[in-house]
């Protein structure tokens, strides 16, 4: 923790080895929430590189309350949303589409490589309504409380927790037979 | 079933690891973009650079003293700063009037109409429109976004067609109804976010004019600001469209001056004496679901009884086509006014308007989907679109009989799982 501190310190001081350091450490983490929560790894590529520039960009305006990651999660959030309203919210889902960027075998030059747990998660969680895809992956992935998600997404717990419900009920039913055996 | 349990140790072995070498090439742009973020705190050159550094005395008076050094050569002469995104487009936020003239032409370059305009503060604009295949015939438009009022006149005809605002919902913001609406509209909206929506496009020259430019995007959306060097006024204004409904199309504002005296005269909406005139009522009202059943019952009823694709802008402007033969979308020529289907045309223009705008503005929590594409008019058990509003237990679903009924979460569940099997 104290070596986060120290980092968030020199980025913000202007120092590129603050930079790398957050880079570094949360780079691959925000690419797995992104995959599942876009079930396309282009965009999420794009996503996370777009929260590290904008990050880079902002060095010295940014206000972090809590720990870094947490931040970070919310900006990645923010820039999901925004880049499904740039896709038009298509009602073909055309940015929720069924993953077959995850199930591809991905060329060397890619930034992100998925391990197969990362494949069968990704593709069962794209058949999931965005906002219970969001809650189960915050709070299975990325380790959130109902309380952190229900502040990110702007609604009460209990819907959270209800979403929660749904979402696990479904995963059940996809999952079932396919992983683990 | 898995456990849930089972559910939680499949999302800790999800994993993903980047690859080395793309890995340098993404932070090689990150740690650009921080290097020149940092640079440009340190160099008051551009809108807002300076604003936190101002906050420390030291690098106060070193920055007064540069001011002072800038303000002797000469802001805009030889070596001087770079003018103030801010600057340029003060004069577009804050006119009381202007005129300016309109070209729009097709990707091809074919022009496509001419206008000139008229704007004047809060809220009233003329247009006098030609298009490209008949420049000899006009027709004006007066708009008065206080009065909810506007005219559309055909001199040649002597035909008028006056159009009403019903069911405005709240007082109009002045600046939001002010003629230059859009235009403002986006100015602001990149002024929020300048680090995205603006970028420095540097010098060039147009017509002759050296002039410097800034670009506006958002989305699909590109609008480009080429000012005066010497007086920093906008001196050209591009704004393109590259996708997302509609023939691409780029509209050049030229010829544009501010705070021009202007005749109030000119903008009344009163018919004058010797038009026939017709009358149209445009509803203003928060667009609802049943706005959506409208759309949808005049796409069917012209497609013989299939429903559109998809529920994108894009697709539900093929409507326009499909039910009208309109192949000039957002054009009133002179022959429209006279046209017995330009009443019609300009109900499904409100049908589409208001169709998308709800479903644009729903919520991301609204969870929508459209799944008509296979629907059949009539067929009161297969959905077509459903939505939820938060707090709502129930999901809102039109059917393709095109009803509208309350249907539980785990309905929807089973209509997703359907829809998912069909794609």
């Amino acid at each position: 923790m104290l070596e986060e501190k120290l980092a968030v310190w020199r980025f913000r001081q202007g120092h590129v080895e603050g930079l790398r350091w957050i880079y570094d450490r949360y780079k691959a983490d925000l690419l797995g929430l992104a995959v599942m929560l876009t079930g396309d790894v282009d965009r999420s590529e794009d996503a996370v590189q777009d929260v590290f520039l904008k990050l880079a960009r902002s060095y010295d305006k940014i206000r972090i309350h809590g720990n870094l990651r947490n931040y970070l999660i919310t900006c990645l959030m923010n820039r999901i949303r925004t880049l499904r309203r740039d896709a038009g919210r298509s009602v073909e889902r055309q940015f929720d589409a069924t993953p077959t960027h995850v199930s591809e075998v991905r060329p060397p030059e890619h930034w992100a490589s998925l391990n197969e747990q990362m494949h069968q998660i990704g593709q069962a969680l794209a058949q999931l309504p965005s906002e219970q895809r969001e809650v189960v992956t915050l709070r299975f992935h990325a380790g959130l409380g109902f309380r952190q998600i229900a502040r990110i997404q702007n609604a009460s717990i209990n819907t959270v927790q209800g979403r929660f419900r749904y979402g696990i009920e479904k995963l059940r039913s996809l999952l079932n037979g396919e992983v683990m055996r | 079933m898995m456990s849930v349990d089972k559910i939680r140790r499949l999302f800790g072995g999800a994993q993903v690891t980047t690859t080395p070498k793309r890995d340098e090439a993404v932070f090689k742009e990150i740690r650009t973009a921080y290097t020149e973020a940092v640079q440009d705190r340190a160099v008051p050159c551009a809108e807002g650079a300076g604003r936190s550094i101002m906050r420390r005395p030291i690098v106060r008076v070193a920055i007064a003293a540069a001011v002072i050094m800038v303000a002797g050569i000469g802001l805009h002469g030889i070596g001087g700063g770079t003018p103030a995104f801010a600057d340029i487009v003060e004069p577009i936020l804050a006119a009381q009037t202007a005129v300016f003239k309109v070209i729009t032409t097709t990707s091809d370059g074919q022009v496509f109409t001419i206008e000139d305009g008229q704007f004047m503060h809060p809220g009233l604009a003329r247009y006098t429109l030609r298009t490209g295949d008949k420049p000899d015939i006009e027709t004006i438009t007066i708009r008065d976004y206080v009065k909810g009022r506007s005219l559309a006149l055909s001199p040649s005809d002597k035909v008028a067609v006056a159009f009403e605002i019903t069911n405005r919902s709240g007082e109009l913001d002045p600046r939001r109804i002010n003629a230059f609406k859009e235009l403002r509209d986006r100015i602001l909206a990149a002024q929020k976010n300048p680090d995205e929506g603006v970028t420095y496009l540097g010098e060039s020259r147009i017509k002759g004019r050296k002039v410097v430019g800034y670009r506006l995007a958002e989305g699909y959306r590109r609008t480009t600001i080429w000012a005066d060097v010497e007086t920093l006024l906008p001196f050209q204004i591009e704004h393109s469209r590259g996708h997302g409904g509609g023939s691409p199309k780029t509209e050049t504002m030229t010829d544009i001056r501010f705070n021009v005296p202007l005749d109030p005269a000119d903008f009344d909406t009163r018919v004058p004496p010797g038009y026939s005139i017709e009358l149209m009522q445009m509803d203003e009202s928060p667009p609802t679901e049943v706005d959506v059943v409208a759309m949808l019952r005049i796409w069917t009823e012209a497609a013989d009884g299939s429903f559109p694709a998809s529920l994108t802008r894009a697709r539900v402007e093929d409507l326009k086509e499909i039910a009208a033969t309109d192949k000039s979308p957002g054009l009133i020529s002179a022959s429209d006014l006279r046209d017995p289907a330009y009443r019609r045309r300009m109900q499904i223009r409100m049908a589409i308007w208001r169709a998308s705008g709800f479903v644009r503005h729903l919520p991301e929590e609204a969870d929508w989907r459209y799944v008509g594409a296979d629907a059949v008019l009539g067929d009161a058990a297969t959905p077509v679109f459903w939505y939820r509003l938060e707090g709502s237990e129930t999901y809102r679903v039109i059917y393709a009989d095109l009803s509208l009924r309350d249907v539980a979460p785990e309905v929807v569940a089973a209509f997703e799982d359907g829809a998912d099997q069909k794609h």
